[in-house]
């Protein structure tokens, strides 16, 4: 089957978790048998190729704010994308995201190709809708859900979230979980000693420092649990309102047992969570959880709020725990729970990656994308 | 040889000076034997037939945070209705008129395979490039210049404003009677032949 994946996030440019989903979704497709070609952002307008698949690229300036800027790349690559359906003759266009809706959509209308979405998550979740932006983002998801002829989820209560929020027919709605390349996690190593004492355990945090990510909540929590165990030491991995959540930790009085690393490359961060003691979740709002998968591949256990996708990622009391969201004493309750008893522990991480190796692994995910695809193109 | 032209406009305003401009070019375009489509917005589908022109408006559900960014989600539905016409019509050239349907004109003209001419009535150096999205617009409008086979500007501050742009002086043309716009046309319907 001939793919054109259309997102606006493709390695080495990454924001969030859709570049890594989209580099190894296409990876496995094109392993597959499967022609995979990628219309995405770019510093400059160029063709390359990347582990069997053809990267098209196309460069964009700057826009007074997010959706135009959105509208702007969309234009780009809706041009792109007429160049290469002419060339290729695609069986499917896929979008990633409201961030690539307006150019799939476009392709789908003028060459009256298929087209899939997949939503990694809703603006509804990740900040509400409060203003005439957030309301665009909302529509343009609608939009995207409206037109795709299939829509695949990444979170089974997502999936139940995108239903109800756009009015998307059952029999349209799929839920594809999120996935862990085992392989990248080959070569990892102990990188204990450059973050913490040797006497010390790492509670690790990886994510965009934000709201939507718990951050506050945890730091709430992490006086009380200091009290319960000076040994944990608080790594905190990711960018975002980095000043903000540094003045937060120093108001507590907790800088001296937190620290934080800002952007990290994708080396350290697998060894990282080789190291970490336990991986902490504390999110409000988590369509899918792919650190909390990537930590259960290398036998780490994750404190996880019990919303979205980590209530099916995380099993309570077998490959991790679950708290209650935005509340720092049920967090300190799991992360003192997980470092108490380091058997138990380990009992948690050995069954994460079972679970993990079962259930979240590219080879089955790219397959049931395939079947979503045949659907969409009416062979199903 | 030209026999149908696909004019796009913002939206269906009998006032506007791009309707007037569609109008007054159909007009002529007739009398040669020429059959005109418009395709724009509205806020209900129409199909309106005035003898020269055939309109098909198409309306858009969404409301935009901006008239820029609703502008170019409604150019997915001008691309979607020229998709529907394809069906039971045939296009020889697509005429863009302003930076509103820059988008649907460049699609439209790839997909068809057609010469793309873009009229400006005003660009937004003229307009002075003082609003939020008026770098976003430039940029539109320079893109939509180049993609074109030709460019028709309405007067002469237009003309003046439009050197901006670099394009190639010999595919800009100062037009204001409707038989000038044929011979445009024509012109880049024999460099395509």
């Amino acid at each position: 089957m001939k793919i054109l994946m259309v997102t606006w996030e493709f390695p080495p440019h990454k924001v969030g978790g859709v570049a890594s989903h989209c580099y190894d979704i296409s990876r496995y497709l094109a392993r597959a048998g499967n022609e995979v070609h990628i219309l995405s952002f770019g510093n400059e307008n160029r063709t390359e190729y990347q582990d069997g698949v053809t990267v098209h690229r196309v460069n964009c300036g700057t826009a007074p704010d997010i959706v135009s800027w959105v509208m702007v790349l969309n234009y780009k690559m809706q041009k792109k994308g007429i160049e290469l359906c002419r060339e290729e003759g695609f069986d499917v266009v896929h979008a990633h995201d409201w961030l690539s809706v307006p150019a799939t959509v476009y392709l789908k209308k003028s060459f009256k190709v298929p087209m899939v979405l997949t939503l990694h998550s809703t603006e509804y979740g990740r900040s509400g809708i409060h203003s005439p932006l957030n309301k665009m983002i909302n529509d343009i998801e609608w939009f995207g859900t409206y037109e795709a002829n299939e829509v695949i989820t990444v979170g089974k209560d997502f999936r139940e979230e995108v239903k109800n929020l756009f009015s998307v027919p059952e029999e349209k709605l799929h839920y594809i979980p999120n996935g862990v390349d085992l392989e990248r996690f080959r070569n990892v190593r102990d990188v204990r000693d450059e973050f913490s004492l040797d006497w010390e355990k790492i509670v690790l945090f990886v994510g965009r420092l934000c709201h939507q990510k718990g951050v506050e909540y945890l730091i709430e929590a992490m006086p009380e649990t200091l009290r319960e165990h000076p040994e944990a030491k608080f790594v905190i991995v990711g960018k975002g309102a980095l000043d903000h959540y540094r003045k937060m930790v120093y108001r507590k009085g907790v800088d001296q047992k937190v620290y934080f690393t800002g952007y990290v490359s994708e080396e350290m961060l697998m060894n990282l969570y080789y190291s970490a003691d336990v991986t902490v979740m504390p999110s409000v709002y988590e369509p899918s959880g792919i650190v909390a998968m990537e930590s259960m591949a290398v036998r780490t256990p994750v404190v996880a709020s019990y919303t979205g996708g980590l209530k099916e990622t995380v099993v309570h009391e077998w490959c991790g725990l679950h708290t209650y969201p935005c509340d720092p004493q049920s967090i300190k309750w799991g992360i003192t729970t997980a470092i108490n008893d380091m058997t138990w522990n380990r009992w948690l991480g050995k069954n994460g990656k079972k679970r993990v190796e079962k259930n979240y692994n590219w080879d089955i995910i790219s397959k049931w994308t395939y079947m979503v695809y045949r659907k969409a193109v009416g062979e199903y | 040889m030209i026999n149908h032209v696909l004019f796009l406009i913002e939206r269906y305003d009998t006032e506007s000076e791009s309707f007037r401009y569609v109008h007054e070019v159909s007009k002529y375009l007739r009398s040669k034997g020429i059959e005109s489509h418009l395709i724009c917005f509205s806020d209900k589908a129409m199909e309106i037939d005035s003898g020269f022109l055939k309109v098909h408006t198409v309306p858009f559900l969404l409301h935009g945070d901006n008239f820029f960014n609703w502008m170019m989600l409604v150019n997915i539905e001008f691309v979607r209705k020229i998709r529907e016409l394809l069906e039971v019509e045939s296009f020889d050239l697509v005429n863009s008129v302003d930076w509103v349907t820059i988008p649907a004109g460049t699609a439209g003209a790839k997909l068809l395979d057609v010469p793309l001419v873009v009229t400006f009535n005003s660009i937004e150096h003229e307009r002075g490039m003082d609003k939020m999205h008026s770098f976003v617009i430039s940029d539109l409008e320079w893109d939509g210049a180049n993609e074109a086979n030709a460019v028709i500007v309405r007067k002469k501050s237009t003309s003046e404003a439009i050197k901006v742009f670099r394009l190639d002086p010999e595919k800009v043309f100062m037009i204001q009677k409707p038989e000038d716009v044929l011979k445009v046309y024509e012109k880049y319907m024999k460099v395509k032949a």
